[in-house]
């Protein structure tokens, strides 16, 4: 990712390895992996370590897509979003939305990825792009959408359906 | 897919990839959490959509005893419902509460045609005016008709109107159905005493969801006339573009006729 960033005073370019579930190396920068609470919690414990970290839960190609991230956004001021603020999912921009168009099975690991190395605005990112796969959908698109097979016997869907149609408005 | 043809997917992919189980990469394997984290962006009709779906989305969304789908109806109705932040008293599930709020119609003719309904506050339900008039009544009726003592009277959701106390049949005869069930003394103390926290609850924030209520009315209302607004305007400029449209040659291409016309169909 070439994002010519000129920050990065303080950690001085330090770098982090890092090791895939694969046992592949990838080394970044201190600031870029810090993105990741996960991982800056770790440094701090363990302090200066040329050792690499291992990230048995995260494949390299996804681990490839999270430094992209995290390397797009690095000059970002994350700050941890309280939970009273809007929560809408149109709020997405044209690059996070572009990072976003992969493969379901890509995207889920991501998800999964964000959640295991605390990266909040991943994980904001990731749920609301899942979010708008789901929203306006009938239940039979969202089936379709995310190959889910319906499992409900017949007379267990008439009754799910109704008790889940008070709602009118679309 | 069975449970069991979908680990045998997981475990042929296992070794195609080496892949670790817990990468399991669908929308049906990820764990509660991140699905509570999904919902966060849902309005309540995308979630009723959403329970719909399968059998493990129907347990997240419609178990109102689980604290997880307590939780996702809650963020449901604070992002988007956020006029309605008052939480339920303790009788009431998240997803009640919200049904109460975004149905249509009287709960207790089913009517959802009817045009004039509102909730009661007091009672936390939704009639139109006729179920109002016929089910509301005095705590005369309750003794006499309905033989309900008093001391359950006393711990009924109840308004109250210079001196004169109303109350609400249904839920007058449901507390007492359920009062009636109880064998043991005991447990119909703590049943009595349960009723009278939930009544000091509807009568604490009886005021501030009608308030709450009438904001929200407001601010839709509101919002529908920028709408509109936004509609005449758009109406406006298409029609000021097309009093200068030409046709090849040179000649105006609509008259104020076919002006309308079109502007009619856009409407």
């Amino acid at each position: 990712m070439a994002t010519g960033s000129t920050s990065t005073n303080i950690s001085e370019l330090k770098k982090i390895k890092l090791t895939s579930s694969e046992g592949t190396e990838f080394v970044v920068d201190k600031d870029v992996g810090e993105k990741s609470i996960l991982l800056k919690n770790m440094l701090e414990d363990v302090g200066e370590n040329d050792m690499a970290i291992p990230l048995p839960n995260v494949t390299g190609p996804i681990l490839t897509k999270v430094i992209e991230y995290c390397t797009h956004h690095r000059d970002d001021f994350f700050i941890s979003q309280d939970d009273d603020n809007k929560k809408t999912s149109d709020d997405i921009d044209e690059w996070d939305s572009e990072f976003c168009k992969v493969d379901q099975g890509t995207l889920f690991e991501l998800i999964l990825a964000a959640n295991y190395l605390d990266i909040k605005p991943l994980l904001d990112l990731t749920c609301k792009t899942v979010a708008n796969m789901i929203k306006g959908k009938s239940p039979e698109e969202i089936r379709k959408t995310f190959n889910i097979a319906n499992d409900f016997t017949p007379e267990e869907e008439i009754q799910v359906k109704r008790e889940n149609e008070w709602c009118e408005e679309r | 897919m069975s449970k069991q043809k979908k680990s045998k997917l997981i475990h042929t992919e296992n070794q195609e990839k080496n892949v670790p189980l817990i990468n399991t990469n669908s929308f049906v394997s990820v764990p509660p959490e991140i699905f509570i984290d999904v919902c966060k962006y849902l309005p309540p009709i995308d979630l009723l959509s959403l329970a719909q779906v399968c059998r493990l989305f129907n347990a997240y969304l419609a178990s109102d005893e689980s604290t997880s789908t307590q939780l996702i109806w809650r963020q449901s109705r604070f992002n988007f419902l956020p006029c309605y932040s008052v939480p339920p008293p303790d009788n009431f599930s998240e997803r009640e509460y919200l049904r109460l709020i975004v149905e249509k119609g009287c709960q207790r003719c089913e009517n959802r045609r009817v045009n004039s309904y509102w909730i009661n506050w007091s009672f936390l339900a939704r009639c139109c005016c006729r179920c109002f008039n016929t089910n509301l009544c005095l705590k005369e009726t309750l003794e006499q008709d309905y033989n309900i003592p008093h001391k359950v009277i006393e711990v009924l959701p109840t308004r109250s109107t210079r001196d004169i106390s109303i109350y609400f049949k249904p839920i007058a005869k449901k507390i007492y159905r359920q009062y009636l069930e109880l064998s043991d003394e005991k447990d119909k103390l703590l049943f009595l005493e349960r009723q009278r926290k939930i009544r000091s609850q509807l009568e604490t924030t009886q005021s501030l969801r009608s308030a709450n209520e009438i904001s929200h009315k407001n601010s839709m209302a509101l919002n529908a006339l920028r709408q509109r607004e936004i509609r005449r305007e758009a109406i406006k400029q298409r029609v000021s573009a097309m009093i200068n449209e030409q046709k090849e040659d040179g000649s105006l291409k609509w008259n104020a006729k076919s002006c309308m016309a079109v502007v009619e169909k856009k409407t």
